[in-house]
């Protein structure tokens, strides 16, 4: 294997409101409410240049198509009035995952403005803010990993779908402004399997906090990797964290066969000129009739590159070869779907004949190889550059880039490394003041460590082994530790919060209605004995629809009011009367079909352990 | 210690490249920039953020090179092209043009001709562009001779031949200037237009371009012929609204759309995409390059405007009468209404004003009354109240908006004698009072 250098960057949602105006943090797939058509124009900088896209954008005369929803969408995510003052618990958040890190916190924090020029953003640029410097985070025994930053920004408006014809993009507003925590890890990664240790290190280090969003793409990776002899490639998109160790593995394996590669032609004696003449033709006319339902009748243009044969088809990762970054390129730059080449045919309805008509056309020799691309000429052109550009860069070994994860493992090219940060202060925001005592204070606050809250549940909370385990990661952590410390009891806290809540979701209750305060009162009522471990669900399930009536009146509701005991001896009593012949028959075995009818009876109304040792005592009476 | 005397201290000033170690053995590099807050010193990262530290935790500071200041770029020349149209852009303020120097994180408002039209090069296909800067202000601070100023500028390139004159203008008082120029303008035989952006230029969002493109669209091919302003007509970017001079008000602090007309509706709508010009009133005045343009530019400063509320006292009427003004707009209640009976005990202090009113009014200061509903007619007849009023001098102001009523007051008053003004206060001469208040007039903004 060979030498690798790798850096991690990791953005992690949070579940706090939304960081710049006080709308609610969560995503909606129905139908939106509404939708606002909005032009971006490409900002000249100071140097009087444009950013090439966004110009292309505006050229092209893209509009951007912005839907939302009046609960989670309001002016300020339209850009239609100034942004809010930064969202309170996400800062607090972000300050405890600095000081857990040992990460320098600056004095004085600045917003800034961060230019986007993809539609992600109504405002046309993105609000981030460095918070801290360094630091570092123990990943095993014997390795620390060193963090070079850590920001907090607001996530981007995601996209919706893409309306070609129409040229218009449509993005939802609901995931604009969803704070992010960026975390940037120095570049010191030195294998696949560590690459995976530092993202679930990294992934606890978010979770301890108790305020780290759950769910499918609330955590985004990115790797920074490049072998010795390689380049620097940044590869996004890493959700899955079972296939970080496979992207690394893979992308070692890419660089270093596209040296490989180099080699190989510099050994054919190829030079950038052999790439920056290629011959270009219409090939159309030897597919009018093709049985190739993908080529048939279609405008097709060929270029020949020389020496090549052999090496387009070369593997550099599992079902990618040196062919497939070509067609990368020419699905990036020409907006085409892609390239054919000749070490891959006969393929795709392309029979040998055809691809020897094609060699014939184009002036192939022995060693030679062919690309084709189907579409209109202007395409054909920028396709056939891009082809070119990318092949003098092979000639150089690795070219730096930005691309996407696969499914696989494997990754493709999505655009060139990102320049200098076109970044510049957000005015409309106060800078934010780091006062020490207040950092003094949050030291007092932090998170234990998941080692230490093991600890904590087992020893003095005295929870079960698997249960302080589930614990441990969950959202809920934090305020169980608060309930318990204040004397409730934490084995029925705990089975209520990991389980009972979800079980009364699937009956139909509105848990994410319930706020702790809501929580907690349910936990004082079973603790007073006013509601049993049965009762205690049926409640919340009531409470997430009755959010803000009396507990007095919501108790009624439930119609349990818990029999005192000796309202419970005057039923069971009653229970057992009826019953007399069956027990002078059974006797103590009449037990277990009289507790059947008498927690029929008595549901909620007093708990199963009550009920059973009066019964047992009214039974032995009546024998 | 502050920043000034930090600089001094380590040899640095603003714009140095710094190498610097905190107390923390933290060492961080960046260019110095500008520091609100003394205690601290700013540096721009490498890597684009800023970030502050504190002075006190700062051990060791180095310069290690020289900041890449970039400024502003040269001026080019812009080259006239005779088939195309002029058209004159005047700036006072609302910079419709800034650039971002990324080194530094500055902002720079850009008035000459060759930044905008390469901001704007969509303007540069159609026309050929004079570009003047008359002040950057905060539209908040203008005074009557601003407003001159204006007029007088307009004249001056309507004399040269222009298309059409294009002011750029804070959107806080946009409307007033409006009203004012459509006063102080008689006969314009070209369009005037205001334009002004709600999202400063330097954003990708800004929505100054999408206006300042609907503007000269309108300018060069609708015929038409007076004041206006041009600014979004909704929140999206789509169309822009042309809007009467003397009967549109800014209506929220923030959205695009933020200007609506009141009592009215917009003259045309310009589509951003199409460039389709739809007329929706047709009583406006037209081009004619055969008209000659009379300025009146004079405007009486004394005028004020008041806004009633509950819980009045007569003072506060009688300090227009003990400071000598000529003119007041009562921003009254309803149909044109202020506090002046007693109903009981508690309404004693009421006592007073009706009368406190009448003592100004025979001062001889114009009282007019517009309503704080800003939608809707004055009707001062309906009520005894409103009878009350106008017995003691209260001249109704009919369907304007108050903002309007003040500045048709403070004109009259500057060009015309107290008795002309009075008997043209209720009467419409440049739109600004219209007879017929259509049901649709009434649109809360979109």
């Amino acid at each position: 294997m060979p030498k690798l250098k790798c850096g991690l960057e990791v953005h992690q949602q949070l579940e706090t409101g939304k960081l710049f105006c006080r709308c609610p943090s969560f995503l909606r797939d129905d139908k939106p409410e509404f939708a606002v058509e909005r032009k971006l124009r490409a900002v000249a900088s100071e140097l009087g240049e444009y950013d090439a896209a966004a110009l292309e954008a505006m050229q092209k005369n893209y509009s951007f198509v912005y839907e939302g929803f009046k609960e989670n969408t309001c002016l300020v995510e339209l850009d239609e009035s100034p942004p809010q003052k930064i969202d309170s618990e996400a800062l607090k958040t972000v300050l405890k995952i600095a000081l857990l890190a040992n990460s320098k916190i600056l004095d004085e924090i600045f917003i800034m403005r961060k230019a986007v020029v993809d539609g992600s953003n109504t405002s046309g640029f993105q609000r981030t803010a460095l918070v801290s410097i360094g630091g570092e985070l123990r990943i095993s025994e014997n390795k620390k990993i060193g963090i070079q930053t850590i920001c907090l920004e607001e996530d981007a408006a995601r996209p919706s779908k893409k309306d070609e014809e129409g040229r218009k993009i449509y993005y939802r507003l609901d995931r604009l402004g969803i704070p992010l925590i960026e975390l940037a890890t120095a570049p010191e990664i030195t294998s696949p399997k560590e690459a995976k240790e530092v993202a679930l290190a990294i992934g606890r280090l978010f979770r301890i906090t108790c305020k780290a969003m759950r769910g499918l793409g609330t955590i985004r990776q990115d790797l920074n990797i490049s072998i010795e002899g390689g380049a620097r490639v940044e590869i996004k998109g890493c959700q899955d964290l079972e296939l970080i160790e496979e992207i690394v593995k893979r992308e070692m394996q890419r660089q270093e066969r596209l040296l490989e590669a180099k080699n190989e032609m510099l050994k054919r004696k190829l030079t950038e000129n052999d790439f920056s003449q290629m011959q270009t033709q219409e090939i159309s006319e030897l597919f009018k009739n093709s049985a190739g339902k993908l080529v048939k009748g279609k405008k097709i243009y060929g270029a020949m590159i020389p020496k090549l044969k052999g090496l387009l088809g070369m593997e550099l990762q599992p079902e990618r070869r040196l062919g497939s970054e070509l067609s990368d390129q020419v699905k990036a730059k020409a907006g085409l779907k892609g390239l054919l080449h000749s070490d891959e045919l006969p393929a795709f309805g392309i029979t040998e004949q055809e691809k020897k008509a094609v060699a014939e056309s184009l002036e192939v020799k022995e060693n030679d190889a062919f690309i084709m691309v189907i579409g209109e000429e202007e395409n054909a052109k920028k396709a056939f550059k891009a082809v070119s550009e990318r092949l003098k860069q092979a000639l150089q070994g690795v070219p730096e880039e930005t691309r996407n994860a696969l499914e696989n493992g494997n990754s493709e090219y999505s655009r060139p490394l990102p320049g200098g940060a076109r970044m510049y202060p957000e005015t409309d925001l106060e800078s934010i003041k780091v006062e020490k005592k207040a950092l003094e204070k949050l030291r007092k606050e932090l998170p234990l460590w998941p080692e230490e809250r093991l600890r904590l549940y087992t020893e003095k909370f005295k929870l079960s082994k698997q249960l302080a385990e589930k614990m441990v990661l969950d959202n809920y952590a934090c305020f169980f530790e608060e309930l318990a410390e204040k004397g409730f009891d934490a084995t029925s806290t705990a089975v209520l919060l990991l389980e009972g809540l979800t079980k009364i979701s699937r009956e139909g209750a509105e848990t994410e209605k319930l706020t702790e305060q809501h929580i907690e009162e349910a936990l004082q009522l079973l603790k007073q004995k006013k509601l049993t471990k049965e009762t205690v669900l049926e409640f919340l399930k009531l409470r997430s629809k009755n959010l803000t009536i009396p507990a007095a009146s919501l108790m009624e509701k439930l119609g349990t009011t818990i029999f005192s005991e000796t309202e419970l001896r005057k039923t069971i009593t009653q229970i057992v009367q009826k019953n007399s012949a069956l027990i002078k028959e059974k006797g103590e075995r009449a037990f277990a079909a009289l507790m059947g009818e008498a927690m029929k009876e008595l549901k909620g109304k007093a708990d199963g352990s009550t009920v059973s040792k009066i019964l047992r005592q009214e039974i032995g009476k009546a024998k | 210690m502050k920043t000034g005397e930090f600089l001094q201290k380590h040899k640095l000033s603003e714009g140095d490249l710094v190498s610097l170690i905190t107390k923390d053995q933290a060492i961080m590099e960046g260019l110095i920039v500008p520091s609100a807050n003394p205690e601290v010193l700013t540096l721009k990262l490498k890597n684009g953020y800023n970030a502050g530290i504190s002075l006190e935790n700062i051990s060791q500071a180095r310069k290690i090179g020289e900041g890449k200041s970039v400024g502003k770029p040269p001026v080019k020349e812009t080259q006239k092209d005779s088939g195309k149209p002029t058209i004159a852009i005047l700036h006072t303020g609302g910079t419709i043009a800034s650039r971002v120097d990324y080194n530094t994180g500055a902002v720079y408002a850009s008035f000459n001709e060759s930044d905008l039209l390469t901001m704007f090069p969509e303007l540069s296909q159609k026309v050929n562009i004079i570009s003047e800067h008359l002040s950057n202000m905060w539209s908040d601070d203008i005074r009557s001779g601003h407003y001159s100023r204006m007029a007088k500028a307009v004249e001056k390139y309507s004399q040269k031949g222009v298309a059409g004159i294009i002011i750029g203008h804070g959107t806080d008082t946009m409307a007033y200037t409006s009203a004012a120029l459509a006063f102080m303008l008689e006969n314009p035989p070209i369009p005037v237009l205001l334009v002004g952006a709600q999202r400063s230029s330097d954003r990708g969002s800004s929505d100054a371009a999408m206006n300042l493109d609907c503007a000269v669209e309108f300018i060069l091919n609708s015929g038409f012929a007076g004041v206006g302003i041009c600014m979004h007509y909704s929140t999206a970017d789509g169309k822009c609204a042309i809007l009467p001079a003397c009967k549109t008000r800014k209506m929220h602090s923030s959205r695009r759309d933020a200007f609506k007309p009141v009592n009215d509706s917009p003259i045309a709508l310009v589509d951003y995409s199409t460039k389709k010009i739809e007329f929706l009133k047709q009583d406006f005045e037209r081009k004619d390059s055969g008209k000659k343009l009379v300025v009146k530019d004079k405007l009486e400063e004394k005028v004020a405007i008041l806004k009633i509320h509950t819980n009045m006292i007569p003072e506060q009427f009688s300090f227009f009468e003990k400071n000598k003004y000529k003119g007041l707009v009562i921003e009254g209640t309803g149909l044109g209404h202020t506090p002046g009976f007693v109903p009981d005990d508690m309404a004693l202090k009421n006592r007073g004003i009706i009368e406190a009113i009448e003592s100004l009014a025979k001062s001889g200061c114009i009282i007019v009354m517009a309503t704080q509903c800003l939608f809707g007619r004055v009707q001062m007849h309906v009520y005894d109240k409103g009878v009350r009023l106008q017995k003691a001098g209260v001249i109704p102001g009919e369907d304007m908006l108050p903002e309007t009523a003040f500045v048709k007051l403070a004109w009259l008053l500057g060009n015309f004698p107290k008795e002309k003004a009075k008997e043209l206060i209720g009467k419409n001469l440049r739109g600004e009072i219209t007879e017929r208040t259509l049901e649709e007039s009434f649109k809360l903004p979109e």
